[in-house]
């Protein structure tokens, strides 16, 4: 009987994988996952009829994952504790209030991420914009993603799986400025919106692991749905969305983390208040 | 001759809408019982992955240049409105043309 190997002999070349499981594949070491996983669930009623409301009389679309952005935005500028970046054992604090933004592009099957800079001083249709400015320019394929992807296609594998090693250790032991290469590591938080249209319900997430080599806090919401819940002491059908926060440990406690889930979760539930000026930082 | 100019017009559009339509059927599982008056926003048609996928769509194929500013609400309520943006980019630069 001839021997069955159910694997195939080669493997998927490293230039054909998309950047994040290159990342996860070469760049990540850590033996320990120093996470915590805070899901909870948001009260979306506001905020599809304020998303509504907007888009009745606005001049640019506005989505769930807008307002999750400047909300996101605004919260950390009220935990500053959590505007931080591990490097080697020293804990160095952003100058800036920044937020990456990911969205995908199914076609490429790859991320795109945009780096948006003092988030928390965007109004709602300025960030509107510019999500919607970088989404056309990658679903163009003209992003700065798509012009390293291809200098990543004419890389032989060796120099690919050594740079990530290097690139991703280079980072997460030195002070670097910001250039291109490391251009979307100015932000402690990346934020996720997974609502797209024919998400399945969304009762559990456990964002990429290893802030030591991602980032230290991952924000996402899932797609919002009908469900029971108890409100004003009665049960009652009602729109809800998933929220899940990572938080790296060596930054932050389950206190911490709570609180700024807390706000996270009152702003999206109540989301005119994005508008308000901001309370003093916690 | 006005008369037919809009007619064809008429049609032009139409031919548009279904295109639009077809495209999104295919794109969107729950998009089967979509007609050209369908609220895309409000049927959660449209998220944002699908807006800008329905962008680069429509000016591969339906060849028409848009810019970000044309994401708007009016513009992306429903297929017909998506119709009439299509048509209208057209007929201004075939003016420009």
């Amino acid at each position: 009987m001839p021997m069955h190997w159910p694997i195939e002999r080669q493997p998927i070349a490293p230039r054909e994988l998309p950047y994040f499981n290159l990342h996860y594949l070469y760049g990540c070491s850590a033996s320990s996952d120093p996470t915590m996983v805070w899901g909870t669930e948001v009260d979306a009623e506001e905020l599809r009829s304020f998303v509504q409301q907007r888009n009745q009389c606005g001049t640019v679309l506005i989505s769930p994952a807008h307002v999750l952005l400047v909300a996101v935005g605004r919260a950390l500028a009220r935990f500053p504790h959590l505007n931080c970046r591990v490097i080697r054992r020293r804990v160095h604090r952003f100058r800036e209030i920044s937020v990456r933004a990911i969205t995908y592009d199914p076609r490429r099957r790859e991320v795109e991420i945009v780096l948006v800079r003092n988030a928390h001083e965007l109004s709602l249709e300025e960030m509107a914009k510019l999500m919607w400015k970088n989404q056309r320019k990658a679903a163009k394929g003209a992003s700065l993603e798509h012009s390293d992807r291809r200098l990543i296609h004419r890389m032989p594998d060796f120099v690919l799986r050594w740079g990530f090693k290097a690139f991703v250790w280079m980072e997460r032991n030195l002070r670097l400025p910001s250039i291109r290469l490391n251009r979307l590591s100015s932000a402690p938080v990346v934020v996720n919106y997974l609502g797209f249209a024919g998400a399945p319900p969304m009762r559990m997430y456990k964002p990429s692991a290893y802030p030591n080599e991602s980032s230290h806090l991952s924000v996402t919401m899932g797609p919002i749905e009908m469900r029971p819940v108890v409100h004003n002491g009665l049960l009652a059908a009602r729109h809800v969305a998933p929220l899940f926060v990572r938080g790296d440990h060596r930054l932050t406690d389950a206190y911490l983390l709570g609180r700024f889930v807390g706000t996270l979760r009152d702003y999206l539930a109540n989301p005119a208040t994005i508008e308000q000026p901001l309370a003093k930082a916690a | 001759m006005a008369n037919a100019v809009t007619a064809a017009d008429i049609g032009a559009t139409a031919l548009l809408e279904q295109q639009i339509l077809t495209y999104l059927r295919t794109q969107v599982p729950q998009a089967e019982q979509l007609d050209v008056q369908t609220d895309l926003l409000e049927a959660a048609i449209l998220d944002s992955l699908m807006v800008a996928d329905l962008f680069v769509w429509m000016e591969t194929q339906l060849k028409v240049k848009l810019a970000a500013s044309d994401i708007t609400p009016q513009n992306f309520r429903s297929v017909e409105c998506l119709g009439r943006l299509v048509a209208g980019k057209r007929h201004k630069e075939a003016k420009v043309a």
